[in-house]
């Protein structure tokens, strides 16, 4: 079953580099979340743990309905054309993927050599889909974009979290939770008074300050 | 108790400054940081070698290096709240800042305040990341502060440098907890539980884990080549602000470092962390050493001279020894100090010229005397000239690493110090001194902002000359803590 | 003592083919909140076009009125290769999962010439189509499969799938195959069998000059293909109760199948209502995504998970 929805969450992770559009990728990253909760709440069903529940909740709560929904709204406000910019076309990105998650997966090889197939997908899930943020942030170049290659990312250490160590402790869990979401607003504040005053969103043209 | 007030007093300074009346505010967060100055000077002063204090049910402890950084945070945020009060009543005169913005600037400062002195207090890892990431919150309104084009250009790059980069360290620690629960069964991420464990930890996860640890919080700390965001928030923030990111910001970082760095020379002995100290830390002094040649800009350059001083801070660290390790703690003070002194003299005169260019700031000693005095204080230190702080430290640290035999490392060091020595002498020798430009009046200096230059001078030449003993006392019961043995 | 079992396994599944899409077709139109033609619509269309005169241009030759024959005997030969209820002619020895492949190719290599062969713009322009995406869907399918295969040491289909379990390697190449099947079923995002859009079609505009029982020949093809796509999807993910080890009845495990297919029309019907119709030179995106998972099944295989 975690294989199961780990495969998927690699589908998804992999389905926001053919992203074109602003609003896709946001509706991509509210699929991954809603992945990443059903793997909690898979674990917090075998654990039977009243803790992983709540943590579960949360996600759901943070990562699929605010953090998207604030987005979206942000969006609609800003009022910005909604093409990504792909620096690097699909199937150029794709190919990078590949490529990196390819090294995840001889990395978590070396990394973790004995252990069961689960552990291991779940490890090169996991550095895949946080790579992939990564690549999100440099190759979309959008300020947009690179909050949600950000959260993208940071998907992929809650996944690793919760699917290898079974879940941090329950505060850390709670206040990391509390913490990408003051991050994503903030970031989001950022990207309003961005377009304020340049009138546009384009990270690539914020080229003042150099040396 | 003690612990518990540290963390509150902050935050209710920030509660006290959006609701109280303009002077009242001013005089209620010079008592709360005057205070939280005097509590964590009893702090270090209570604080035993060897053991801890933990409060509120082990959320919070504080050992001698706690107790250091706590020390050093608190100094710099008096020494910046002092300098900013004049520094906005400025702008607010001119019209750059309204009164609303300068309450809106005494709340988050407190708030910034409290995210970074809530850092060295949580033993909890998973805790410690959310403080880190929430003084990069926090901050960023402050970088971005003035909002024009260019400040928030610089606040964008750093939340999302900084938050890229501390995303990476809670990989680091994640792969951590793994560790301690493959190794042990307990799940937890209690600094001081996994250090009683971290022997029998698999080195081949804790080594990738320091990996992350280093590149993320490195991010945040300024190592090269993390350190991209570094200039551009450094040389847009208000000059307070960037004081307190060059003296204490970056050392909070820097204290999440040390604190795998324990965990890890634990699990695996002290090579793998020692090399890739070096490596970072000379990285950083060469990298800081080329952009501070061809500097223009008055703000950049303090910052780039930030990257330097993390550098050999980190480069300490690598070297290792009880010695080299004192070092590095007096670095991190000496430098705290030398910083928040120049970047106050440099605030000041970028308002006097109204410009960043170094090139259009000429004889700052018949415009602004007082501040010419603190600039030359601070240049002649920042490049390790005795009687300050930073040469005692220095020469501290390079003796160390000529005791361990460490030549190849120490003589690059040497070289690339020397490089940045004639780019700091050649840029601001000129701006110091010089003709002072047409049309530029002197004076112009308030009363408060000289006393802040005069009492940090004298701290820094007391620092070179004698050291206080309560405060070597303490420097060696961190170092002790740090390297896990004897001075 | 197999074949004729065989035989009747491969009438029944062919016969229930409609159905299948019929079902698909309900999904959609509950999740749209419509009304949709009846369950059994696909076999009143086959009824119909069975009635129905037959017209051939003047202008085409043998292919063209071999080619309905060639295609629903091939995709026949197909369905007996892969594990429908519970065994196959890949259990009798006589061939494995790349034969289908082969019997596939034979198929469409003649549609696509039938296409050509009446000499109408769309027929050729459905060909051209279809060779374009067949060229990006074939290697991503049997390179999916190989990863299956070499997971199991075996290319014949039976031991291939009893011996898949749960494993990672096998997961991507299932969702590389899924991938697959949606276009090889003419599905949204690739193709749209709903319309007869000009500009977007692809299967539908190779079939575009058949009338008539021909027609008929080629869409209960068209369904039987799905059935196959479906069952071998099925049986990769969700292995159990293929082959005899299990000791089921047979009955039993003819119920099983039919959950599995379900199960499959309904994710299918999903993935459809939930994406749009891509352009066709952003399907190579889509393709390609198939076939890079492909490559990643086999890179994970290749390190033993």
């Amino acid at each position: 079953m975690t294989l199961f929805l780990l495969t998927g969450i690699m589908i998804l992770t992999y389905a926001m580099l053919v992203c074109h559009r602003i609003p896709a990728l946001i509706q991509n990253f509210r699929l991954q979340s809603l992945f990443l909760f059903l793997v909690t709440l898979d674990f917090a069903v075998r654990q039977k743990e009243a803790g992983v529940f709540v943590v579960a909740g949360l996600l759901l709560l943070v990562k699929v309905i605010l953090i998207p929904s604030f987005l979206n709204h942000l969006v609609k406000k800003i009022r910005v054309d909604e093409r990504l910019g792909l620096f690097l076309n699909p199937l150029l990105s794709l190919i990078a993927a590949l490529f990196l998650t390819w090294g995840a997966a001889v990395f978590c090889a070396w990394l973790v050599s004995d252990s069961p197939a689960v552990v291991f997908a779940a490890f090169v899930v996991s550095i895949t889909v946080v790579l992939v943020g990564f690549f999100i942030m440099v190759f979309r170049m959008k300020a947009l974009t690179q909050i949600v290659g950000l959260l993208v990312m940071e998907n992929g250490i809650f996944l690793l979290a919760s699917s290898i160590a079974g879940g941090m402790p329950f505060f850390v869990e709670i206040v990391i939770a509390f913490d990408v979401f003051v991050c994503a607003i903030i970031t989001g504040i950022f990207m309003y008074r961005i377009n304020k005053v340049f009138t546009h969103i384009e990270v690539h043209r914020l080229t003042d300050l150099k040396g | 108790m003690l612990l518990f007030s540290i963390v509150i007093i902050p935050v209710l300074a920030a509660v006290l400054s959006a609701l109280l009346p303009a002077r009242l505010r001013g005089m209620a967060n010079l008592a709360a940081h005057g205070v939280l100055l005097a509590l964590a000077g009893i702090l270090a002063y209570r604080i035993s070698p060897g053991s801890g204090i933990v409060a509120f049910g082990g959320v919070l402890r504080a050992d001698a290096l706690s107790a250091f950084f706590i020390l050093l945070i608190s100094l710099i945020n008096l020494a910046a709240l002092v300098y900013s009060r004049p520094y906005l009543q400025e702008d607010i005169d001119g019209g750059a800042l309204s009164v609303r913005q300068a309450r809106g600037y005494d709340i988050l400062f407190n708030v910034f305040a409290a995210t970074m002195l809530l850092v060295p207090l949580l033993d909890n890892l998973g805790h410690m990341w959310v403080a880190v990431e929430l003084t990069t919150l926090a901050s960023a309104f402050l970088v971005g502060f003035y909002n024009t084009k260019a400040s928030v250009e610089a606040a964008w790059k750093y939340v999302i440098i900084c938050s890229v980069g501390i995303t990476l360290a809670l990989l680091g620690t994640v792969l951590v907890y793994y560790a301690v629960a493959a190794q042990a069964g307990t799940k937890t991420l209690d600094w001081s539980v996994i250090m009683g464990r971290a022997a029998g930890l698999n080195p081949r996860i804790m080594s990738v884990a320091f990996l992350f640890i280093l590149v993320g919080y490195g991010t945040k700390a300024g190592l090269a080549p993390m350190h991209t965001w570094l200039p551009d928030a450094h040389s847009q923030a208000l000059t307070p602000v960037s004081a307190l990111l060059s003296g204490v910001l970056l050392k909070t970082s820097l204290y999440a470092i040390i604190r795998f760095a324990m965990i890890t020379n634990k699990a695996m002995g002290p090579e793998f962390t020692s090399r890739l100290f070096i490596f970072f830390g000379l990285f950083s002094v060469a990298v800081a050493g080329i952009f501070l040649l061809a500097q223009k800009d008055f703000k950049r350059l303090l910052a780039y001279s930030s990257i330097e001083h993390v550098g050999i801070i980190v480069f300490a660290l690598g070297v290792g020894t009880p010695l080299a390790v004192f070092g590095s703690m007096f670095h991190a003070l000496n430098h705290a100090v030398t910083k928040s002194l120049v970047f106050f003299a440099a605030g000041n005169a970028v308002k006097k010229y109204k410009t960043h260019h170094l090139h259009m700031i000429h004889g700052l000693v018949q415009t602004l005397p007082f501040t010419a005095a603190a600039a030359l204080v601070g240049l002649l230190s920042l490049v390790g000239m005795p009687p300050f702080g930073i040469f005692m430290s220095k020469l501290m640290i390079l003796s160390a690493c000529f005791q361990k035999g460490l030549y190849g490392p120490a003589v690059l060091l040497l070289l690339f110090l020397a490089v940045v020595f004639g780019a700091l002498m050649f840029h601001l020798s000129a701006s110091i001194f010089g003709h002072k430009p047409k049309g530029i009046e002197s004076g112009g200096e308030a009363l408060s902002m000289k006393l802040v230059f005069v009492s940090l001078a004298l701290l820094l030449v007391l620092l070179g000359v004698m050291m206080p003993t309560p405060l070597q006392a303490l420097l060696v019961a961190a170092s002790r803590l740090v390297t896990g043995g004897g001075l | 003592m197999k074949i004729p079992l065989l035989l009747l396994q491969a009438g029944i599944a062919v016969l229930a083919a409609p159905l299948v899409s019929g079902f698909v077709r309900r999904v959609k139109n509950a999740l749209r909140m419509r009304q949709g033609a009846a369950l059994v619509q696909p076999y009143r269309n086959i009824a119909k076009y069975m009635r129905k005169e037959e017209v051939v241009s003047e202008t085409a030759s043998w292919i063209f009125r071999w080619t309905p024959s060639v295609v629903l005997g091939s995709t026949l030969a197909a369905l007996m290769f892969v594990p429908v209820f519970s065994f196959s002619l890949s259990a009798a020895g006589m061939g494995d999962v790349l034969s289908l492949f082969f019997l596939f190719s034979l198929g469409r290599f003649f549609l696509a010439l039938a296409g050509l062969d009446a000499g109408s713009a769309f027929g050729g322009m459905g060909s051209s189509r279809e060779m374009f995406i067949a060229s990006f869907v074939e290697p991503a399918a049997v390179l999916a499969v190989a990863v299956v295969a070499a997971h199991s040491s075996s290319s014949a289909a039976e031991p291939l799938v009893r011996s898949m379990g749960m494993s990672f390697s096998g997961m991507i190449a299932a969702a590389s195959l899924f991938m697959v099947v949606l276009a090889e079923t003419s599905r949204i995002p690739v193709d749209n069998q709903e319309t007869h859009l000009e500009l977007t079609m692809i299967h539908e505009a190779m079939l575009l000059e058949y009338s008539g029982p021909s027609l008929a020949m080629l869409e209960t093809a068209a369904h039987a293909k799905q059935l196959i796509w479906f069952s071998l999807l099925g049986a990769i993910l969700w292995p159990w109760p293929i082959g005899s080890s299990s000791g089921l009845s047979a009955v039993a495990c003819a119920a099983f199948f039919v959950l599995k297919i379900i199960l499959c029309a309904i994710v299918v019907g999903l993935t459809e209502i939930g994406l749009a119709k891509m352009r066709l030179f952003r399907v190579t995106d889509f393709l390609g995504l198939a076939f890079l998972f492909s490559v990643l099944a086999l890179v994970v295989s290749g390190l033993g998970y």
